[in-house]
């Protein structure tokens, strides 16, 4: 990296948190600082959803997704836009009309003071869990990438997002999530436009969107209605509502964003901005890795992303000639598809272009018979070493292609997403942590004063466990995936407490607990006595609380 | 009205004038975006 890259990437994150910080020191009460005095704005508000959502795995693994599998991951986000819909129309106004600081505060007032603790509790064990991933994701690839310690960008992302949002909480981390946002797409778009330029001077962007349509990467929808198959029209816009519904309407890391709106209307209107921009989003950084991978058909790519893996298999002299070998063969592949890759860009003519896309995809087979034979010689060099180069797709063309200063902006937009998402996680969780249960329970009479020092101390305090956990989280296999199930485990038990608060009047506090702690018993035997897929947690979790929640209160009757 | 009760009480959206116009663009958006990601998808397949 060069010294503009360096200026570029600490310049760019200094300024924005420091900015931040000065917008909104001094808050003096606990409304200002948890919920930001209600000030904010429509757009402030939709682009703060729209920051928290996205984290650095979304910019360094989305654009890896669509160089690998083409577009069709955008219809998992289908569901949003109604999900935002159903919010603005019920969710919205029972949380504006009982001025809640949580959306677990709700819960009481629907239900009982247990119910809304349980709420709390699975929420905070959930997230406390997973800040620690959202910082460990994007520093562990960092590092690899960087030939940085672990340690390094784990620190800087961490105590980064600790100072803004202990010092100006709900305000400092929406003051703050506007600009990261601005350089998200901004130096997402600034990479879109030189991919595009790299390309051989006989291939224009309509040339290149042919390669990429022809080669089977902008697939955007899938009508099938296959159960294997993830993403598809029908998942998406059932399976996507659901998981919409749930994180936007019972996570306090997403509600804490729009119950900080100056009015109902101001918070509908961010809503709606996330609605109706959140699909084109997506659509950008899954079409840039589209172009990355049209790039990568006029320029040779290595036979494994992950240089890291590629290097430790080098230091082994058996495995490296191996290796070597096999590259050999990917490097002749490649210089035969290219010209054809070529020809079918320019082609216009659709027998030609028939016959070009069938000798492709033969060479095409062979090339993934060598990566697979690539990933096993990793695999026999160390066990331990993924094989999963997808997220390391973005950002080993970033760092090889991109010129000065625009890497430091991308790396900018990497940490910036991690701080984002990282720092209203945080805030989410002190203000869960205090006015659900130290303030209700622990501490009732205390003065604004010293509730808002528990809330700075709350907030420092789970960044230290975020940051704790990201720095020890390579000790344990399978960590990531270990959280997801924890999330998922969890999920449908809330979301299935909120339905059910939201839309069935007749189901009492009493009822809706006993079935609450039923269905996580019953996700519980699911995963511990099943092989059921973990995402169907979500489903039937939300169902079992719904359905035996009714059947308790008519029972009762 | 106080601040607070005017933050509470749904004002109309701007331009708009209603809300459940606001919910037909967003609904209208969604499904203009999944006819074009149809047309393209289509026309490569």
């Amino acid at each position: 990296m060069s010294l503009l890259d360096w200026i570029v990437l600490f310049g760019t994150l200094l300024l924005i948190v420091s900015y931040g910080i000065y917008k909104t020191r001094g808050s003096k009460n606990i409304e200002g600082y948890l919920k930001g005095d209600n000030s904010l704005k429509w757009w402030s508000i939709g682009l703060s959803i729209m920051a928290t959502q996205a984290s650095a795995i979304t910019f360094l693994s989305t654009p890896g997704q669509a160089y690998q599998d083409g577009m069709g991951f955008i219809q998992f986000y289908f569901g949003l836009p109604i999900a935002m819909i159903i919010l603005s129309i019920w969710v919205l106004p029972i949380y504006y009309k009982l001025k809640v600081y949580t959306a677990y505060e709700y819960l009481e007032n629907r239900f009982d003071l247990k119910t809304r603790i349980l709420g709390a509790l699975l929420f905070l064990i959930q997230r406390g869990l997973a800040a620690g991933i959202t910082i460990y994701a994007p520093s562990i690839i960092l590092s690899t990438i960087l030939g940085w310690p672990l340690e390094y960008t784990t620190l800087i992302i961490g105590i980064l997002v600790i100072v803004y949002t202990v010092i100006g909480g709900t305000k400092a981390v929406s003051q703050t999530q506007k600009h990261q946002m601005i350089v998200m797409m901004g130096g997402m778009i600034v990479a879109g436009v030189f991919v595009v330029h790299l390309l051989p001077e006989n291939i224009g962007f309509g040339e290149a969107v042919n390669v990429a349509g022809r080669m089977g990467k902008l697939n955007l929808i899938d009508t099938t209605v296959d159960p294997d198959n993830r993403y598809t029209l029908w998942t998406g816009l059932l399976g996507g509502l659901f998981v919409a519904l749930s994180y936007f309407g019972t996570d306090q890391s997403q509600v804490a964003r729009y119950l900080g709106g100056k009015s109902l209307t101001e918070s509908r209107l961010g809503l709606m901005f996330n609605g109706l921009l959140k699909i084109p989003m997506q659509f950008i950084i899954l079409f840039i890795g589209a172009m990355v991978f049209v790039f990568f058909q006029f320029n040779q790519p290595p036979v494994f992303f992950n240089d890291a893996a590629v290097q430790e298999v080098k230091s082994n002299p058996a495995n490296k000639q191996l290796y070597e070998e096999t590259e050999l063969a990917y490097q002749q592949i490649f210089e035969q598809k290219r010209d054809k890759v070529e020809a079918l860009a320019l082609s216009n003519s659709d027998t030609e272009v028939e016959a070009l896309q069938a000798d492709i995809k033969k060479l095409e087979n062979e090339s993934d018979l060598l990566r697979d034979k690539a990933k096993s010689i990793i695999k026999s060099t160390d066990e331990d070493l993924e094989t999963n180069d997808t997220d390391y797709v973005f950002i080993s063309f970033v760092m090889k292609y991109l010129p000065s200063g625009v890497i430091g902006l991308l790396l900018a937009v990497i940490f910036s997403a991690a701080m984002s998402s990282t720092a209203s996680e945080l805030n989410a969780l002190a203000s869960t942590t205090i006015v659900d249960v130290y303030k209700r329970n622990l501490n009732t009479k205390g003065s604004e004063k010293h509730y808002l020092i528990a809330s700075k101390m709350a907030t420092l305090l789970w960044g230290a466990i975020a940051v704790g956990f990201a720095l020890f989280a390579g000790l344990l296999d399978n960590l990531i995936q270990a959280v997801n199930i924890l999330g998922s485990i969890f999920y449908g038990t809330i979301l299935g407490i909120f339905l059910v608060g939201f839309f069935i009047k007749q189901v009492k506090g009493q009822a809706v607990f006993i079935a609450a702690v039923i269905a996580q018993l019953i996700v519980l035997y699911f995963y511990f006595f099943t092989e059921v897929a973990y995402l169907w947690f979500n489903v039937i979790g939300c169902f079992a609380v719904i359905i035996i929640s009714f059947a308790i209160q008519q029972l009762k009757k | 009205m106080s601040e607070k009760e005017q933050q509470n009480t749904d004002g109309r959206p701007p331009i708009l004038g209603k809300w459940s116009n606001f919910y037909w663009l967003v609904f209208g958006v969604l499904v203009l975006l999944i006819i074009i990601f149809y047309s393209i998808t289509n026309y490569y397949a």
